[in-house]
This record gives structure tokens, sequence and C-alpha cells, in this order.
């Protein structure tokens, strides 16, 4: 399914080059990092609602 | 008569009367028989008394009564001081679990329970195990977006349900178009709280999904052991999963560089950015200046 990059298109160069880049050094957090749920002070911002109301009674 | 035998005939007596449809007179008995044990503090034989009785109630489908009497042990948590743990929460989910979605105060219910796991546990939004079992039964009820912040404050189980949940309202949706608005909604309230590992599990099973689904184009690009799939037509698939990679690397210069070159498109999300330019790269948050509000607050002695 994966096909070679071909650098045909600028957003594919640029993420190339992005990824190269960020990956270069080791990642200040590991993939696997979470902080604890106790130390969870803030929940960030709340998003907006979505444009597409949910039927739970269809799913 | 020990209080346990007497607890137990109690019960017996509380079961045949709802088995006989008594259901009011039972529920006056069983209260007043609670009421007595609260009086002389022996909360441990009133826990076991509310908690079997609001179980009775929703085997027999007496929403009303089970949620009264549901509301009436969390009082006696508190009374008690009952600490959150495996026999204190495991009460609470098995009650949860057999109620219905549809029950009309199923929302005050919840937050009640969350509400004493905040007081007498260690999270400051409450248990993660408790949550993993509200976040589907709001879901069920159709509150969705009260069940995402628990699915978000669960545990691993329920980042598996907030994905089937987004998927489901995705494809509700019936907008191809739409998949990164819902596919940004887990990686931005993951990233929000410092979870890198939710944030890549949700990449993982929100994207192959949808890879599977759609007949989008796509090319998987893996170097230095980052995985990614590039999209053709969806920027912001790409530039999302790009972003959980920048804040793993909590390296600045890389954070601008991909606001850059997606800027425009990606307008929509400059005050989660913003946040996690705060959170994860240092970035000060500059409020624009407001004098007379300053001089007002200052009065006032707020900050």
């Amino acid at each position: 399914r994966s096909q070679p990059i071909s650098m045909s298109s600028p957003e594919k160069d640029f993420i190339c080059k992005f990824v190269a880049l960020a990956t270069l050094q080791q990642s200040a957090l590991s993939s696997d990092s979470k902080k604890p749920l106790q130390d969870v002070t803030n929940l960030g911002v709340a998003l907006p609602a979505l444009r597409y109301k949910y039927d739970h009674k269809r799913a | 008569m020990s209080s346990n035998t007497k607890l137990t005939k109690t019960l017996a007596r509380f079961q045949a009367r709802i088995e006989a449809g008594d259901f009011y007179e039972a529920h006056q008995t069983l209260r007043t028989i609670a009421n007595r044990y609260v009086r002389s503090k022996q909360y441990n034989d009133a826990i076991d008394l509310i908690s079997e009785g609001a179980q009775a109630f929703l085997t027999a489908k007496q929403g009303g009564s089970a949620t009264d009497l549901i509301f009436y042990l969390l009082e006696v948590y508190d009374a008690a001081e009952v600490r959150v743990n495996d026999t204190s929460i495991a009460r609470l989910v098995q009650l949860l679990a057999n109620l219905d979605p549809e029950e009309p105060n199923l929302k005050d219910v919840v937050t009640g329970m969350n509400n004493w796991s905040i007081k007498f546990g260690s999270c400051k939004y409450g248990d993660p195990y408790l949550h993993s079992v509200i976040g589907p039964k709001l879901a069920d009820g159709g509150y969705v977006y009260e069940a995402e912040r628990y699915f978000v404050l669960g545990t691993t189980e329920s980042v598996k349900e907030y994905v089937s949940l987004l998927w489901e309202w995705f494809l509700q949706s019936g907008d191809k178009k739409a998949a990164g608005e819902f596919f940004s909604r887990p990686i931005f309230n993951y990233l929000f709280i410092g979870n890198i590992e939710n944030a890549y599990a949700i990449k993982d099973s929100f994207l192959s999904k949808f890879i599977e689904w759609s007949s989008a184009a796509h090319e998987k690009i893996d170097k230095n052991g980052f995985e990614m799939w590039y999209f053709e037509d969806y920027a912001d698939l790409n530039f999302l999963q790009l972003l959980i990679l920048t804040c793993q690397s909590e390296n600045v210069d890389l954070f601008r560089n991909l606001q850059s070159h997606y800027a425009g498109s990606i307008d929509q999300y400059s005050s989660q950015l913003e946040y996690l330019g705060q959170e994860y790269f240092g970035i000060k948050i500059q409020k624009p200046v407001n004098f007379m509000q300053d001089i007002m607050s200052g009065l006032l002695g707020s900050k």
C-alpha cells in the first residue's frame, strides 16, 4: 500500500524534511510519555462544538 | 442479633416488597432503616443497605427510586468520609452499569459520583476508572461532549471508546472532508493534558479506520522511528500528526516552523496552539493590555 515518496508536492516535501529534522535528535518526551492524571491540574482550552449533531439512538 | 443478620433480614424483606411491586413502601422503609444506621454512625451497614436497595430498584426498572438511593449513598459516602479505593469505586461502577442511559437525571448522578471522587481521591478531576464507566454511559445517553471529557480523563479502555464515539459521529456526519475536525479533538485533548501516548494511540486507530473506510490517497512516511500517514488531500490530518511529534520534541523552532508552513489553514486552531505553545514550548501568552480593567481589578483586589 505504501509507495516510495516522490517529491511531487511542496507539502510532502516539507513533511519529509520536517520529520527528518524533528527526529534527528532524541525527543524530549518519549512516545509513551504521559503525565499521571494525579498531576493534571489544567485541561487546556475548551474545544468548539462540532457542526454535526450526534444521534445516539442511531448508533 | 448482630447488625449483619439484622441487615440480611431487612434486605430480604425489602426484596420481597420489590418483587411484589410494592415500590413506594419498599423505598420508604429502606430509607427509614438507613437513616437509623446513619444516625448511629453505622456507616458500613447504611452503605450496604442503600447500595443493595438501589441495585434492586435498577433491576426492577425503577430508575427514579434507584437514583434517589444513589444520591443518598453519595451523601453517606460524604458523611462517612469514604475514600476513593477499589471497593468504594466498584460499588458506584456497578450501579452505573445497570443505570438506564435514558434516565432523566443521568447527568446529575454521574456528576455526584465524580464530585465525591474528586473530594476523596487524588485526582483533581476525579477517578479515572470511574470516568471510564461514566464516559460510555453518557455517550449512550446522547451527552457526547460530557462523555468526551470523561474519556479524556479515563483509562486505556477509554481511548478505544473515545475513538468509537468519534468514528460513529464522523460517519453520521456524512462529510468525508470533516475527518480532520473529528481527529483534531482527541489529539488536542490528549496533548493538553500531557498524554503523548494516547495522542499516538488515537492517531493510529482513527487514521487506520479512515484509510480503510475512505479511498483517500495516502503514503506512509517512516523516519527514525516516527511513522505517519501523508494524505494528499487532507492537510489538516498531516498537520495534526506532525503536531504530536513537535510537542514531543519540545523544540520551539520546530513549533514555529510547523505553524508557519500551515499558516492560514490552521486559523481555527489558534487558541489551541497558543495553549500548547505555552505548555510545551514556554511561549508566554500575550494578553492584550486593558488599562481600565487593570485599575478596576486593582481597586477591587481581584486578580
